[in-house]
């Protein structure tokens, strides 16, 4: 259950280290904040809504290991499974999940398309302070936040790092907020621990400017149709059910009664109504290609008798008598 | 001393004029017919009424003018008031007045029962045709649909003058544009209440103007590359909806036409109706209208409701209230088989209605008010688009010109409405009068003297001068914005600014 790997990382040497093996990479399996024994319904939060992982006590020790003079302990999470390599930046919160087994953020389950219980690949990194970031939020309640900055120095406290392409979520008054991270500088993955970093917001998801100076709301040069009408009540259509198969298949279809019957379905133009409490000064203009009435009834009988007379009136035959009239 | 006649009770210049003239039509001598000597008449070329159906058929003018129309009704001897005074004003209401019995809804009788309407078409016009003296003004306007792409309506501003192409016509002379409050949309526009509406009459009075129609706009744009417009109002589906022929009703009621000929003094309106709307070429044009005085009194009865048909109006079936007598409404049309058919008013196509008047640009533009390329003076109501007037607009406005060109400053409507509107300073009716009496009549020394002398003139330059060193809006605003650098005085409640000690405006002391 537990594979342990222990691997020099070929190539990845801090400068002035002496050349020392500085980073330290291993092998667990990840699960989600609510899958921790320890852990209460604040702790389970504080995981969900952050940017730090829950790790097993081997890695600080091995971490102690190497020696090397980090300030923070910055690890680089990766899917090694998935198709596409993806991977993130998580910090640490404790030390304190049982070997061989990671607590994860949500947002990393998903940003890495994790099931519960899959393989990760973690590394040890050093990222760079950053200097720029620009976010991205997902929906318009951003907005409705009077103080956005605020807000976010307070809830990013609860990361370490960023990566270019992150979909993190922070809570905010018990309301969920997503954010994708848009732009990092100088790297694609930054350390936001103690530094100055130029915050820029991008317009939320789903925002659009108040159209006010743009000109007109189409720039099409053909004029939309009408709105469709809202289909007329059911119509008695004579003979208008299915034919059935002992055999099981299905019967051919194309029967002169179904075509006339779609033809049918063609709804009635309305009977003009009063609209009685109109008050002068209220002009009201269509934008649609708009036919009188008139026109619209001329054109529905041009196309049923194009459309050849339909079975409209079932069964009105008039009797016959065999005695001839009296006149 | 002189009693003047409020202007609802004045008869327009145009019909005291057109009332002095003979107003036959001279014919020529025509060469194969007539074989008398120059001085003498027969038959082809003695001269014909205005109101000759067969000379109006071949002049192609569809209505007869109203001066025509009444030549026409009085040309029968007599002294009698029926004779003199033709006209009745087209009755929808119940007189509630009968005192035969008690009034309307516990008693009817045919006396005050209105008669059952019978429309046709209204053999005369009472405008003959519209023009618009420049395209500036116009293009003005259109402005607003081209920077918000919303709606818009304003009122023409203008004068009535004689029209020689039609005998007797009058042409109404559009010199500017006045934009009441209103809601706007794309795909609609509503006018709100107007709490200048009087001001705005009386400065127009002053200069000599009168409020002779309205205009809309009803455009939407097809291709913005190429600029043009999808035309919406055509053969195919209706040219003026009913909501537009109810308030056009509405405001026509607003606005009677003044007459001697009618026994209470005023029979129809002489307010015109314009819409600019896109034409077969997908190009902005004008078209002009008045509905007729059948459908402005069924509009003041208020009988007369829109349908979800823009075509079709709806005569009202139940009363509003009691009191309330809708009378019948019919209407004769050919049926599919060509025979005359009458029919009620429930529905009824508005083109029974209307009136059509052709509307377009004068040949030789002349400019009644000036127009400038560089800052002009905003027009009023205007506040979505960010145009507000006073502060920087009104000094940048002021700064193009010298006290010498104080006429040519004046000489702008939406800046003589903006010195009679103001919220800061509030000029006499006295003094706006003198200043629109020198545009009107282009005094330049009077213009002058008035821009010198008038104190409350420079308290509001030097208002406006200050909130655009302050960059404020040019409204005053009672939000937080600016109050935490102000000050109130104690004494005469001025607001100062924060750095003073003493107050601007009264001279006392902070404390």
């Amino acid at each position: 259950m537990q594979h342990w790997l222990r691997e020099n990382m070929a190539g990845v040497f801090m400068p002035g280290m002496g050349g020392g093996p500085s980073s330290y990479g291993c092998q667990l399996r990840a699960f989600s904040a609510v899958y921790f024994v320890q852990a209460d319904t604040k702790k389970i939060q504080e995981i969900q809504h952050g940017g730090k992982a829950i790790l097993p006590a081997s890695i600080l020790d091995h971490m102690l290991q190497l020696n090397n003079q980090q300030s923070v302990m910055l690890f680089k999470v990766m899917n090694p499974s998935s198709d596409r390599q993806r991977a993130t930046h998580c910090g640490v919160l404790e030390f304190s999940a049982e070997e061989g087994r990671c607590y994860l953020p949500q947002w990393i389950m998903l940003q890495l398309g994790l099931e519960e219980g899959d393989d990760i690949r973690l590394e040890s990194v050093q990222l760079p302070k950053a200097t720029y970031a620009k976010l991205k939020p997902q929906s318009l309640d951003f907005l409705h936040i009077t103080n956005p900055r605020a807000m976010l120095e307070v809830e990013l406290r609860k990361w370490a790092c960023l990566t270019k392409n992150d979909r993190i979520r922070v809570v905010y008054n018990d309301q969920p907020l997503e954010l994708v991270v848009q732009d990092l500088k100088p790297q694609n993955a930054v350390c936001i621990i103690e530094c100055d970093v130029n915050l820029e917001f991008d317009a939320p998801e789903g925002y659009q400017e108040p159209s006010y100076n743009e000109q007109g709301p189409s720039s099409s040069t053909v004029k939309p149709p009408a709105p469709l009408l809202p289909a007329a009540a059911q119509a008695f259509t004579p003979f208008g059910g299915g034919g059935m198969r002992l055999d099981g298949k299905t019967p051919s279809s194309g029967s002169l009664i179904s075509q006339n019957q779609e033809k049918l379905q063609e709804a009635e133009i309305p009977a003009p109504f009063c609209i009685t409490d109109y008050q002068p000064g209220q002009l009201g203009f269509v934008r649609y290609d708009y036919r009188c009435r008139e026109v619209q009834v001329k054109e529905k009988n041009e196309r049923e008798k194009a459309a050849g007379e339909p079975i409209r009136n079932a069964f009105t035959g008039s009797g016959a008598t065999i005695r001839k009239h009296r006149y | 001393m002189v009693v003047q006649a409020s202007q609802n009770e004045k008869l327009d210049d145009v019909d005291v004029e057109l009332s002095t003239q003979e107003g036959q039509v001279q014919r020529p001598r025509d060469p194969k017919m007539c074989h008398h000597n120059a001085r003498q008449k027969c038959s082809h070329c003695l001269p014909i009424d205005p109101y000759d159906e067969e000379y109006l058929k071949s002049k192609d003018i569809k209505h007869m003018s109203f001066h025509a129309y009444v030549r026409k009704l009085t040309q029968g001897h007599g002294k009698g008031s029926k004779v003199r005074k033709p006209l009745e004003t087209i009755r929808v209401k119940v007189d509630l007045t009968c005192d035969a019995h008690k009034p309307f809804p516990k008693g009817v009788c045919t006396r005050c029962r209105p008669p059952i309407m019978t429309l046709n078409r209204q053999r005369f016009r009472h405008v003959d045709n519209i023009s618009m003296e420049n395209q500036d003004f116009v293009n003005d306007f259109l402005n607003f649909w081209r920077k918000s792409g919303h709606q818009r309506v304003g009122f023409l501003i203008g004068r009535y003058e004689s029209f020689p192409d039609v005998p007797l016509g009058i042409k109404a002379q559009v010199v500017a544009i006045y934009e009441p409050p209103q809601a706007t949309s794309d795909n609609g526009v509503k006018l709100l209440d107007d709490k200048n509406k009087e001001m705005v009459d009386k400065v127009c009075d002053w200069l000599g103007l009168k409020v002779i129609g309205w205009i809309f706009t009803d455009l939407w744009s097809a291709d913005l590359k190429k600029g043009t417009v999808h035309c919406t109002r055509n053969a195919n589906s209706y040219l003026l909806s009913a909501e537009e022929c109810i308030t056009a009703g509405w405001l026509q009621n607003q606005h009677p036409n003044i007459t001697q000929f009618s026994l209470d003094g005023q029979y129809g309106s002489k307010f015109v109706t314009v819409v600019a709307s896109g034409d077969e070429n997908q190009e902005v044009s004008f078209h002009g209208y008045q509905v007729s005085n059948q459908c402005a009194a069924l509009a003041e009865a208020n009988v007369l409701c829109p349908t979800q048909f823009p075509e079709l109006a709806y005569i009202r079936e139940k009363p509003l209230d009691e009191s309330q007598y809708i009378t019948d409404v019919q209407f004769t049309m050919k049926n599919e088989y060509g025979a005359e058919v009458t029919k009620d008013g429930r529905p009824l196509p508005v083109e029974f209605l209307l009136v059509d008047v052709p509307a377009g640009m004068r040949k030789d533009p002349a400019h009644t008010f000036h127009r400038l390329q560089t800052h002009q003076f905003h027009v009023e109501n205007r506040e979505t688009l960010g145009e507000i007037q006073g502060g920087q607009n009104l000094t940048e406005y002021c700064d193009q010109f010298s006290l010498n060109q104080f006429l040519e400053q004046a000489t702008n409507f939406h800046f003589l409405l903006y010195l009679a509107t103001n919220d800061m300073v509030k000029f006499t009716d006295e003094e706006l009068q003198q200043l629109c009496d020198s545009v009107r009549y282009v005094a330049r020394e009077q213009a002058m003297d008035w821009a010198r002398e008038n104190e409350k003139w420079h308290t509001l330059v030097a208002l406006s001068h200050q909130q655009q060193a302050q960059g404020g809006p040019a409204i005053p605003t009672t939000s937080s914005g600016g109050q935490s650098s102000k000050w109130d005085c104690p004494h005469c409640t001025y607001h100062n600014d924060d750095v003073l000690t003493e107050c601007s405006m009264c001279g006392l002391p902070r404390e």
